[in-house]
């Protein structure tokens, strides 16, 4: 027990060694999925019940939450048709299996999750998506030195590297040397702790004056050259067609970039007949690099050049989902450029667009 | 929450061969809606894709009419009176129906579009019709007999001017020849008072606003309905955005002051 004097709510102690304890308790009462070694380097976040296959000590996965709300492929509902003419359908099973704890995703993963939470959570909610959202505990690892050289958190909506209250986070671990000092974000987080009484014990603010001390020898190890506002500002005000020539005369069209993206959420639909008059639909990740992913009856598509596809994309991330929830489509994880075969990721983006100084009015077109 | 990607199972009551290639399917199903609107109508099996209302609200029965271009459409032709189809909606915002009084309104449609546009005159013609200072329809088709709704159409009678016009006269055909944004030279505008409501391919609707403009009718009066690829039809699938906007939800209706207004700017 600490100092009885400055305690404060929402703030609790857990000692290094007690967190094997925790997580054996965590595997028996929930599904757990942290982050594991797999396939030799790379990191994945997977269930496990086997506390020793769990490594915070990561640098990034190469798989991100939005699988585990929004995967790659579901099944929307299951149909079969009848001989008189008419047909049943049955909502898709709920392949999210039971409450789930999510401990060790990154600062900039959390912010990915907060925003599939706006974009998904504005009306009609996605039911698909909330199903397996609600039941889910996120405990996030706040970095105390950028795990990987390509990270840019900071850039963007300050996605990291520490986050704070509402961010998304339901408890938030940070490691002071011999010991994490846990925040609470939400009420889920607060039933944990609670849960676990024994193993947490109440910080005091001596100790809660740490977290900005981290947070700033944190942010000593970016080199601030950019400030989002300015991205979104330049996007806003000058004509960048040139530059998006360029980028589209390099893009592949792979669509890897927004595949591997924590925060993409474009799908499509597609039937699925599995026997005669019984299949069912399934809906699956698009990408709006695809060339065929607005074209319309006649072959009529409104953005077939790679250039404009290419523009939507940034356009997308950096300025139309700041307009819908204030935050940035793009949490500064770096993933796409692992992906992009043409070092067309959004780090180089950011830093050809501000390379570009054609200031000049945007022409609308009429 | 229900999952909002389970359609409606509904039983097609009725099937109307509307004209070669187009069909209308009548379903009995009581909904509410604003013209405009659409469904996203299921063949199970094959998909999904959106259809324009072409019924007006509180009519008997929901009227669709769709034509024969791929996949979707082409298995709609298959089903007989009595099987069923999929409906989720209605989606979408419809078109303004406010502030009409007094004013001379413009229905102009090419092709399919004369199907939401079908519900919108409709509802004008029944429900408003003696506040309306003028009320004219400007249509084209490819050939005569494409003409959807013709008997209808010339049921109406006096009350409303009807300007027809084919890409491909055939011999006894009376109206017009050409495109139709050439249609506007043929009737007297006021500017001022007009409200234009206009559906069909994105090139007719190009040239046709190209032309109001030029009338001098300001762009929040140039009203239209425009088409995306769609999948959700509900602002998830990111299939149909215009800028920062999801057609399937903030339209598929805007004005054209709207539309230039976006940023970056979506070229009709
Ligand atoms: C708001 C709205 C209202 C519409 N109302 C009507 C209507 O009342 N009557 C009518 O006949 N048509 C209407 N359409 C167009 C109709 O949705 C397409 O013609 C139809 O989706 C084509 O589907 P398909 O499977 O038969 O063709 P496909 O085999 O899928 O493809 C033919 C072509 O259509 C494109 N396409 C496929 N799905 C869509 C889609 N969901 N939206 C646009 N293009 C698509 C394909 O890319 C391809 O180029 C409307 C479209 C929109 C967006
Ligand atoms: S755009 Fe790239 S860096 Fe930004 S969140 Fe997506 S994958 Fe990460
Ligand atoms: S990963 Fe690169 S090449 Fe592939 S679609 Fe994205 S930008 Fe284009
Ligand atoms: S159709 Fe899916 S977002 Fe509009």
């Amino acid at each position: 027990m600490i100092s009885g004097e400055h305690m404060i709510d929402g703030y609790y102690n857990l000692k290094k060694e007690d967190l094997k304890n925790l997580l054996k308790a965590v595997i028996k009462d929930f599904r757990l999925i942290s982050p594991q070694p797999a396939n030799g380097a790379d990191f994945l976040f997977q269930e496990t019940e086997d506390s020793g296959k769990i490594n915070l000590n990561y640098d990034i996965t190469s798989n991100t939450l939005k699988e585990f709300f929004f995967p790659a492929r579901e099944t929307v509902f299951e149909y079969e048709k009848r001989k008189d003419g008419s047909v049943e359908t049955v909502p898709g099973a709920d392949t999210f299996k039971g409450e789930t704890v999510f401990l060790g995703p990154r600062s900039c993963d959390i912010r990915a999750v907060y925003f599939q939470d706006c974009f998904f959570g504005k009306e009609p909610k996605d039911s698909l998506y909330w199903r397996k959202r609600d039941k889910s505990i996120l405990i996030s690892f706040a970095c105390n030195k950028p795990p990987r050289k390509g990270c840019f958190c900071v850039y963007t909506n300050n996605s990291g590297p520490v986050l704070e209250k509402g961010e998304g986070f339901d408890l938030q671990f940070i490691d002071l040397a011999g010991f994490y000092l846990v925040e609470v974000g939400t009420g889920k987080g607060k039933n944990f702790i609670k849960k676990y009484g024994k193993l947490f014990k109440q910080s005091d603010e001596k100790i809660l004056a740490k977290k900005s001390c981290i947070k700033e020898s944190c942010l000593k190890h970016f080199e601030k050259e950019y400030n989002i506002m300015d991205i979104y500002e330049k996007l806003k005000d000058i004509n960048l067609e040139k530059l998006w020539e360029e980028l589209g005369k390099r893009c592949t069209n792979c669509g890897g970039c927004e595949f591997i993206c924590p925060t993409c959420f474009c799908f499509y639909t597609q039937d699925i007949e599995h026997s005669k008059g019984k299949g069912e639909r399934i809906r699956a990740w698009d990408s709006c690099i695809f060339s065929g992913y607005s074209r319309m009856a006649g072959g009529v598509n409104p953005h077939e050049k790679n250039s404009d596809r290419i523009s939507r994309r940034f356009f997308c991330k950096l300025y139309n989902c700041y307009k819908w929830f204030g935050v940035f489509g793009c949490t500064g994880c770096g993933r796409c450029s692992f992906v992009c075969p043409v070092n067309l990721d959004m780090e180089s983006f950011i830093a050809s667009l501000m390379k570009t100084d054609r200031y000049q009015p945007l022409l609308k077109e009429l | 929450m229900n999952n909002n990607y389970i359609p409606k199972v509904v039983r097609i009551e009725r099937i109307f061969e509307e004209a070669p290639n187009v069909n209308t399917f009548y379903i009995k199903e009581r909904l509410e809606f604003i013209p405009g609107q659409f469904l996203e109508i299921s063949y199970f099996g094959i998909g999904e894709s959106p259809i324009s209302i072409a019924s007006c609200p509180g009519e008997e029965f929901l009227r669709i009419s769709f034509k024969r271009v791929g996949g979707l459409t082409n298995n709609l032709f298959d089903l007989k009176e009595g099987d069923s189809i999929g409906i989720r909606g209605p989606f979408g915002n419809g078109f303004p129906l406010g502030d009409l009084d007094e004013k001379d309104i413009i229905f102009i449609a090419g092709g399919m579009g004369m199907a939401p546009l079908r519900s919108l005159l409709k509802f004008i013609f029944c429900k408003k019709q003696g506040n309306i200072s003028s009320l004219t329809l400007l249509y084209g088709a490819r050939r005569p007999q494409d003409i959807l709704y013709k008997k209808e159409l010339e049921e109406l009678g006096e009350n409303i001017k009807v300007l027809l016009t084919v890409d491909k006269p055939e011999a006894g055909w009376q109206g017009h020849t050409g495109v139709v944004p050439k249609l506007l030279d043929k009737i007297e505008l006021n500017p001022l008072n007009t409200r234009a409501f206009i559906c069909g391919p994105e090139i007719m609707m190009r040239f046709t606003v190209a032309k109001l403009l030029k009338t001098g009718i300001p762009s929040s009066d140039i009203i239209f309905s425009l088409e995306r690829y769609m999948k959700c039809g509900v602002g998830k699938c990111g299939h149909c955005y215009i800028a920062d906007k999801f057609v399937c939800r903030d339209g598929p209706v805007f004005n054209y002051k709207q539309l230039s207004d976006l940023s970056p700017a979506e070229i009709l």
